[in-house]
């Protein structure tokens, strides 16, 4: 099976990827081929919750979807850290996380042993890495005492040397040697901040030059990789604090900068395959403003998930509209997204048509399915055909870790997911998890049927998990919970629903 | 309609196929802030960002009408960020083009190769480093030109790298903080400041240079296409806001770029800054800031610097508010015009802020740190500065806080004439202020130096705060002569003499020098040597001389804690046709000097007060006695001991015939070179005043050597300067001046000679008179003077007429018949017989009885009437010889400070004095005896006339106010050496009571000279009184003619009593009884002894040298010299 590495720069990228796990998780798959996704984070600011979380939410992806050996339906992507992958017995962490080294408690000074430097390259040095940032104490220092370890907060110059030790990192190493032909490459990173601009340029490059790495095999089809990558534009407000190194104006002044730059040295140079740019000039409620330790803890957001759905737009491109010839993409395609109208918040039915199909039935799938595990499961679980059957769907499932803590813990994500989304500004609201059955969708409120029957009820559920559980066998309780609640959930909306 | 998450304005569903984001989609990314935020850190993902960041913000710039920030709708298409960025890059481009004028800038080398393999070479942070360096210089390359870039050039200033060359946009700044390089280099515009600057409004010059640059390297258009574009735009506002740049800008060719700048070099020639491959950066010519600057409105009016050879400064003040042209913009009343400029070489200067290396001049350049401020007010003949009292009284002077430099540009004719306007005000709080305002090119606009100087020291006391401090010093300083001559044939000489009283506190161990300074020159005149006379001590002031023959027009004076200036305004010599001529009789105790101009009647040297020779730095009249109670006197009184009196003569303290006397220090080496009025000078003061230094007396009959020789020609040379200086402020003509000097017939003839040879030389030296001095037989004068008076009754022309001078040393006796001088003779027989010290070697009070008898009757008068300095004197005296003990009783009566002349006369005691008058008797009866002899032995007629002269004739006043009586005891001699009676016409006595001394020179002045100078060694006689020998010398005499010699000053001695026979001695001169008796019992003893004494003492004067020369007068004489000293001790008792 092909593979899509996906590099998953900074915060925007940690952040696209989970948005991205929650789609697949959903079943969202691109309309042609099946993919390996081998996500890459790549931040220094380890310290980030939303960086934990992600990692922690793609852990339990995966085993959910080893456990109940999910092949289509929801967890029907298999997600792989690149440890999973690799033939060879250097075994990597096995976390997605791209380890950078040398940069806890280190100035950017240290990192490039400025001190030691000859004069000339310590003038050249000097005069590059020029000007001030605030550190976390909100001091103003110069730039060369940047501390890297909380990421290149508005210094992408600064993360641009520091990301390169990436192409000489085992890490690295071992994506070369295992890219295939037929593998693709995709690169998440936001443009206003610091690590993910400076990160995109820098791998896109190692990849694209990868012919002057030493010690690596693939560097011919490295060089020529299908490589997609979006880049996320300024999408949300930020209080204004004079005393935090992130400011929202200089995120306009920065983003321009930097799409100067990537005009000249990104599409200007036909380095990628496929370019996606999305971002939102909506200016609400501005977040807080918070570089520190904690990282950004920003709720997830639609341009999140539309930029996770490039990923799968991506993917879905034919493999001869991605050649490339010395590095250089030959008909290099660039990408906007779009919906129907500016509204906020954003309904299922405010998507363009592709969209909408492709996600509303799967998130709206999972969203059921979640609902009915956190409201009827309880009450189903050992009454009904479907869960007598064997393999039972009992009380020592509904105790199982697998149950009560991976799964339940990423539908919980889930929901928390969804109502971020809603919550957001501009919010994405399309599943109010707390209405009832006839209006979770909010787009789709179910009117009460013909001789006043409901149209829509758990028991209307538990009778189709019923029917469609009859004849099959399952493997498992945990293939037979998720792989029944898939079937039962797509046709009920269909059906129910007109999905 | 379709919301699009995106900025091309493309359409589509979901995520659609657009296109790339060019210029038009980032600029329509709204900044909410409108762009205002100054960036404090890069967007660009690349090592090489800042490069970029400049880049782009050429771009944004280019956009803008005005190439500023600017925003159109709410969208910002250039930022304030974007103007700073510009901004700065033209800054650092300009400050390199101006780099010759940079000191601390510093061009350092990163080359692409050998700096990337340094760091590949090294740690392995430093090879990731280099990895990346090299990465993005690959990836990137067709964007900014990496491929074209061999080197990057760093700029290092102040030990700061302040920004590099940039393949894209020429260089690019740092984004440290630059405020440290903050500077101007040639208009107002300040670098690396927060008002940004547009190509524009900057140097014309240096837009040129970028056009051209542009122009000769047509490559940068395409590569560096952000600031060609800038360019363009710039020229296209050119066209409205300075057309005429426009135009220059067009119709420069590319051979301007060779030939209008030099190469950019890292330092090291040939090694020229390329910011991409073959195109080399330029720089300004050094030559072109000079014309700049030299066009100034600010450069010095000064007619007397050119600026031919060196440039003409500019002159700056603070606070100067006029819209005056600067270099290359107006004058900014911000600049900060530095109080001090530690570099002293003008050349070597920058201007202030602006950054061009051109001199320019500031306050400190012209006015001292210090200003010394004198204890008395300054004398009217030098320039004070036009001093104004705001406060306080006159009783101060200042002098003139300048530097030198000052007149490098300005003659003193400028400040006493007020083209550089100079004020000194005093003011309150004892502050003064010194205001200079110095003309400039703009026709009548002046800068203002101003500074305050206040009395008490602080700590803000500097050059750098314009603050200056108050020294109050006591030194006097007197010129002479002054007057100036200002022609060339004629040679100045000056005398300087300068008191140092400067003798507690901090000033004590201070010393001056003085430097004498032309109009003409920079550098001091030569000073022709320098003498110490007075030391200090703990009351005692210094005194200092500078002998100059060259004129000045200032002096610096210049003391470890302070400098000053002194501006004579000197008198200016107008040559006229005045002949002058003088007569000066150099005598043994006194010295005269007659002078007439023309043909008007001769009369004494004198210095009046319309031709004082010297200008004291004080203000003779307004100086009050004290000098301002600081009582620095020696200010005052050194001048009249070491130096020369302001005025000489009738009403004056002082006058001619005055004592031959010479002071000079104790302390001087006679053996070393010496100069008159420096080493030595004659004390006018001598007998008024105690002698500051030590004094010689005996000059005429000083023993032959080289310390003596220099005090004559010391003393002669004086008195030729002073003559000169009345020659000059007189405006006569030098070159006719005539020299009478007169000298002993006694005198040998080497003697004489030398002093001849003196006067000659030192005739020619200070007159280069076409007459020669005539030198003339002392004796020989006075008759010419009584002739030409008319005081000869009867006439002179049938019977001889004999003319005595009774010098203090010698008497000169000369025969004349029919005018005509029959013979002369000349011995060492005069006023010292009696008031000196005899035979003894060692002159004391006590060997002379008169002197011995008198010194307590003076001692009392001075202590009685309180003249504690004639006490002194006097006291000083008594341990001189007795001749120059009896010469200062003499010269009581004619002090000034004496009332009672009566009383303070010694002649009219010794008048009165009884006991002594028959020494007086018999020594004048000597005299005539030895006359009668002589004549009768020369077979002449009695002679009908005597005629006194000298000093030495004063005595005939003591012994007899009656001439007639006088007359008649003469004439009782000559009848007895003669034998024969007189007939009717008898005897005439006659003498000039008042001025005996004086018809000598005034005889000299009233003769025919061809008359005078026969030589008297033809007429000379001596009478040796030795029957059959005519002349004696020491090697011939015997005890046979000494015997004889015994016998006839017996056979005086008994003429001498016979005649109180004919005249009662006690009767009709008042001789007591007493004393004759005590004389008769004494006079007739010892008389060989004395004479041996007087061989051996006068064979000591004549050096021994030859014992077989002629002893010049006659012996008969040396039993009397001792005879008498003698009986004036046993008289005195």
């Amino acid at each position: 099976m092909a593979r899509l590495f996906v590099f998953a720069i900074g915060g925007t990228g940690t952040r696209v990827l989970k948005s991205l796990t929650m789609l697949l998780a959903a079943g969202v798959k691109p309309r042609t081929g099946n993919f390996e996704i081998v996500p890459i984070i790549i931040d220094p600011h380890k310290a980030s919750d939303a960086m934990k979380k992600t990692v922690q939410l793609m852990e339990s992806y995966q085993k959910i979807a080893s456990e109940a050996k999910c092949k289509n339906g929801f967890f029907g992507t298999t997600i792989s850290t690149l440890d999973n992958i690799i033939a060879s017995e250097n075994k990597l962490a096995d976390n997605f996380i791209f380890d950078l080294q040398e940069i806890s408690n280190t100035k950017f000074r240290d990192y490039i042993d400025f001190n030691q430097l000859d004069e000339a390259n310590q003038a050249l040095a000097d005069v590059l890495f020029s000007g001030t940032s605030i550190n976390k104490r909100h001091e103003k220092i110069s730039l060369l005492d940047v501390e890297m370890d909380i990421g290149f907060v508005g210094n992408p110059n600064i993360g641009s040397v520091v990301l390169n030790q990436f192409k000489d990192s085992d890490e690295f190493r071992e994506f070369a040697n295992n890219f295939n032909n037929g593998d693709r490459i995709f690169i998440v990173s936001s443009i206003f901040g610091g690590t993910g601009a400076a990160g995109f340029p820098t791998i896109l490059k190692n990849i694209r030059g990868a012919k002057n790495i030493k010690n690596i095999t693939g560097q011919g089809y490295l060089e020529n990789a299908p490589i997609g990558a979006i880049t996320v534009l300024p999408y949300f407000n930020l209080e204004a604090d004079d005393n935090s190194p992130i400011q929202r104006a200089e995120f306009i002044s920065k983003t321009r900068s930097a799409l100067y730059y990537y005009r000249d040295n990104v599409s200007g140079n036909n380095s990628v395959n496929a370019l996606y740019y999305i971002g939102d000039d909506y200016s609400g409620k501005p977040y807080k403003n918070d570089p520190g330790d904690g990282g950004q803890p920003n709720d997830a957001h639609f341009i999140e998930l539309a930029a996770a759905l490039s990923i799968i737009d991506f993917l879905e491109i034919p493999d001869n509209d991605l050649s490339c010839n010395n590095g250089k993409a030959l008909r290099p395609i660039y990408k906007e997204f779009s919906i129907r109208s500016n509204a906020d918040p954003i309904h299922f039915s405010d998507l363009q048509e592709y969209v909408d199909k492709k996600i509303r039935l799967r998130l709206s799938q999972l969203a059921l399915f979640k609902k009915f595990v956190d409201e009827q499961l309880i009450h189903s679980a050992g009454k009904t055909a479907w869960s007598t059957d064997i393999p039972e769907i009992n009380n020592a499932f509904l105790e199982s870790s697998f149950f009560r803590n991976t799964l339940i813990g990423f539908l919980n994500s889930y929901g928390i997911w969804l109502k971020e989304l809603s919550n957001n500004k501009r919010a994405f609201s399309p599943i109010n998890m707390e209405g009832a059955l006839d209006t979770f969708i909010t787009d789709k409120k179910l009117t009460t049927g013909f001789l006043g029957a409901k149209k829509i009820s758990f028991s209307i559920i538990n009778e189709q998990l019923n029917k469609d559980s009859k004849g099959i066998n399952f493997a498992s309780s945990q293939e037979k919970f998720l792989e029944l609640f898939f079937e039962t959930t797509e046709k009920i909306l269909r059906e129910k629903y007109g999905f | 309609m379709n919301k699009i998450f995106g900025y091309t304005e493309n359409n589509g569903n979901d995520w659609f196929v657009s296109a790339p984001y060019h210029d038009r989609e980032i600029e329509r990314i709204k900044d909410p802030q409108g762009g205002n935020v100054i960036s404090l850190s890069t967007a660009i993902p690349s090592p090489f960002a800042r490069i970029d960041m400049v880049k782009t913000a050429f771009k944004n710039i280019s956009q803008t009408p005005n190439l500023k920030e600017y925003k159109l709708g709410g969208n910002v298409l250039a930022s304030r960020e974007d103007e700073k960025l510009v901004s700065d890059s033209l800054d650092l481009s300009e400050l390199i083009f101006n780099i010759d004028n940079i000191s601390e800038l510093r061009i350092i080398t990163w080359d692409k190769n050998t700096s990337l393999n340094a760091l590949k070479n090294r740690s392995l942070k430093q090879k990731r480093f280099a990895d990346t360096l090299e990465l993005y210089l690959e990836q990137d390359k067709e964007s900014y030109n990496f491929s074209l870039v061999r080197r990057i050039y760093l700029f290092e200033y102040k030990h700061k790298i302040i920004g590099g060359t940039s393949p894209v946009t020429l260089v690019f700044p740092s984004a440290n903080d630059l405020s440290f390089a903050q500077m101007k280099l040639t208009t107002n515009d300040t670098l690396f400041d927060d008002k940004y600057s547009p190509l524009y409004s900057r140097d014309s010059e240096f837009q040129k240079y970028i056009y051209l640059l542009f122009k000769a390297y047509p490559i940068l258009t395409e590569k560096m296409s952000g600031f060609s574009e800038y360019l363009r735009k710039n020229l296209e506002i050119l066209d409205s806001v300075n057309h005429k740049l426009y135009e220059e800008i067009h119709s420069l060719r590319i051979e301007n770029f060779i030939s209008d700048y030099s190469e950019l070099d890292t330092g090291l020639k040939g090694d020229v800054i390329d910011v991409i491959i073959g195109v080399n950066l330029k720089k300004r010519k050094k030559t072109d800031f000079i014309s700049a600057a030299s066009n100034s409105d600010f450069v010095i009016s000064s007619s007397k610097y050119d600026g031919k050879s060196r440039p003409l400064p500019l002159v700056l003040q603070n606070n100067f508010n006029k819209a005056l042209r600067y270099v290359n913009d107006l004058w900014d009343n911000n600049t900060k015009v530095p109080y001090y400029d530690k570099e002293t070489v003008l050349e070597k200067r920058s201007l202030p802020e602006i950054k061009i290396p051109y001199p320019y001049l500031t306050v400190s350049d012209f006015l001292e740190p210090k200003i010394i401020r004198l204890v008395y007010p300054i004398n009217k003949d030098y320039f004070d500065g036009n001093l104004k009292i705001e406060f306080g009284n006159d009783s101060k002077g200042y002098l003139l806080p300048l530097k030198p430099l000052f007149f490098e540009f300005f003659d003193v004719e400028d400040l006493t004439g007020g083209t550089v306007k100079f004020e000194i005000i005093q003011r309150t709080g004892e502050a003064v202020k010194v205001i200079l305002q110095i003309p400039i090119k703009k026709q009548g606009e002046y800068i203002t130096f101003e500074r305050i100087y206040y009395p008490d020291p602080d700590e803000d006391i500097r050059e750098e705060n314009n603050k200056g401090e108050i020294i109050e010093q006591q030194f006097g300083i007197t010129l002479f002569p002054f007057i100036k001559i200002n022609n060339p044939e004629i040679a100045p000489f000056y005398r300087v003499q300068l008191i140092d009283r400067n003798i507690s506190g901090k000033l004590k161990n201070t010393f001056y020098n003085l430097d004498f300074y032309s109009n003409n020159s920079n550098n001091a005149i030569e000073i022709k040597a320098k003498a110490k006379r007075s030391q200090k001590t703990a009351s005692d002031a210094a005194s200092q001389y500078y002998v100059l023959e060259k004129q000045f027009d200032f002096i610096q004076v210049r003391n470890d804690l302070a400098n000053g200036i002194i501006i004579p305004l000197w008198k200016v010599y107008q040559a006229g046709n005045e002949e002058y001529s003088f007569a000066i009789d150099f005598g043994t105790t006194n010295t005269h000097i007659e002078y007439r101009i023309g043909t008007s009647s001769p009369k004494p040297f004198d210095i009046t007060s319309q031709d004082v020779q010297i200008a004291t730095l004080f203000d003779p009249i307004k100086t009050s006695e004290s000098f301002g109670g600081t009582d620095a006197i020696d200010i005052r009184d050194l001048i009249e001991h070491e130096f020369l009196p302001h005025r000489l003569g009738k009403d004056a303290d002082y006058k001619f015939p005055h004592r031959t006397v010479l002071s000079e220090s104790y302390t001087l080496n006679i053996d070393t070179e010496t100069n008159t009025l420096a080493d030595f000078n004659i004390p006018f003061v001598y007998g008024r005043k105690v002698d500051k230094g030590k004094v010689h007396s005996e000059l005429k009959w000083a023993k032959k050597e080289k310390g003596n020789e220099k005090r004559i020609g010391a003393f002669f040379e004086k008195l030729i300067m002073l003559m000169r200086n009345k020659v000059l402020f007189g405006g006569g003509d030098l070159n006719r001046t005539e020299l009478i000097w007169f000298y002993p017939s006694s005198m040998k003839r080497g003697r004489k000679s030398d002093l001849e040879n003196e006067w000659n030389r030192l005739f020619e030296k200070y007159f280069h008179s076409q007459n020669k001095p005539v030198g003339i037989t002392e004796s020989l004068a006075p008759f010419f003077y009584f002739k030409g008076a008319g005081k000869l009754p009867g006439g002179s022309s049938y019977r001889p007429v004999v003319s005595i001078d009774i010098g203090g040393g010698t008497s000169d006796i000369v025969v004349f018949q029919k005018n005509i001088p029959l013979f002369l003779t000349s011995f060492k027989f005069a006023a010292n017989t009696l008031f000196g010290d005899g035979y003894s070697e060692f002159g004391s009070l006590k060997a002379n009885g008169i002197a011995n008898k008198y010194y307590y009757h003076f001692k009392n008068l001075f202590e009685q009437n309180k003249l504690y300095d004639l006490s002194k004197v006097l006291d000083h005296l008594t341990s001189n010889k007795a001749a120059d003990i009896n010469t200062f009783f003499f010269s009581i009566e004619n002090n000034p400070r004496v009332n009672d002349q009566g009383l303070f006369s010694f002649n009219s005691a010794l008048k009165n004095d009884e006991n002594f008058k028959i020494i007086f008797l018999y020594f004048y009866s000597a005299i005539i005896y030895h006359i009668a002899q002589l004549m009768k032995y020369r077979k002449v007629d009695l002679p009908k006339h005597i005629i006194f002269s000298g000093t030495g004739s004063k005595i005939l006043s003591i012994i007899s106010s009656d001439n007639k009586l006088l007359a008649e005891f003469s004439r009782m001699i000559f009848e007895s050496v003669y034998g024969i009676p007189y007939d009717s016409d008898g005897l005439n006595i006659t003498i000039e009571k008042d001025m005996p001394k004086e018809v000598t020179c005034k005889g000299g002045l009233m003769c025919n000279h061809a008359d005078l100078t026969l030589n008297t060694n033809n007429i000379k006689e001596v009478f040796s009184g030795v029957a059959g020998i005519e002349s004696l010398c020491y090697s011939n005499l015997n005890e046979i003619n000494k015997n004889q010699i015994a016998v006839s000053v017996e056979d005086f001695n008994k003429l001498f009593l016979s005649l109180d026979k004919k005249m009662k001695f006690i009767d009709d001169f008042n001789v007591s009884s007493k004393s004759f008796t005590i004389f008769k019992s004494s006079f007739n003893k010892n008389i060989r002894d004395y004479l041996e004494e007087g061989i051996e003492y006068n064979k000591k004067l004549d050096d021994n040298s030859a014992s077989d020369k002629e002893i010049e007068e006659s012996l008969f004489f040396y039993p009397l010299v001792g005879i008498i000293n003698n009986l004036t001790k046993e008289l005195a008792d």
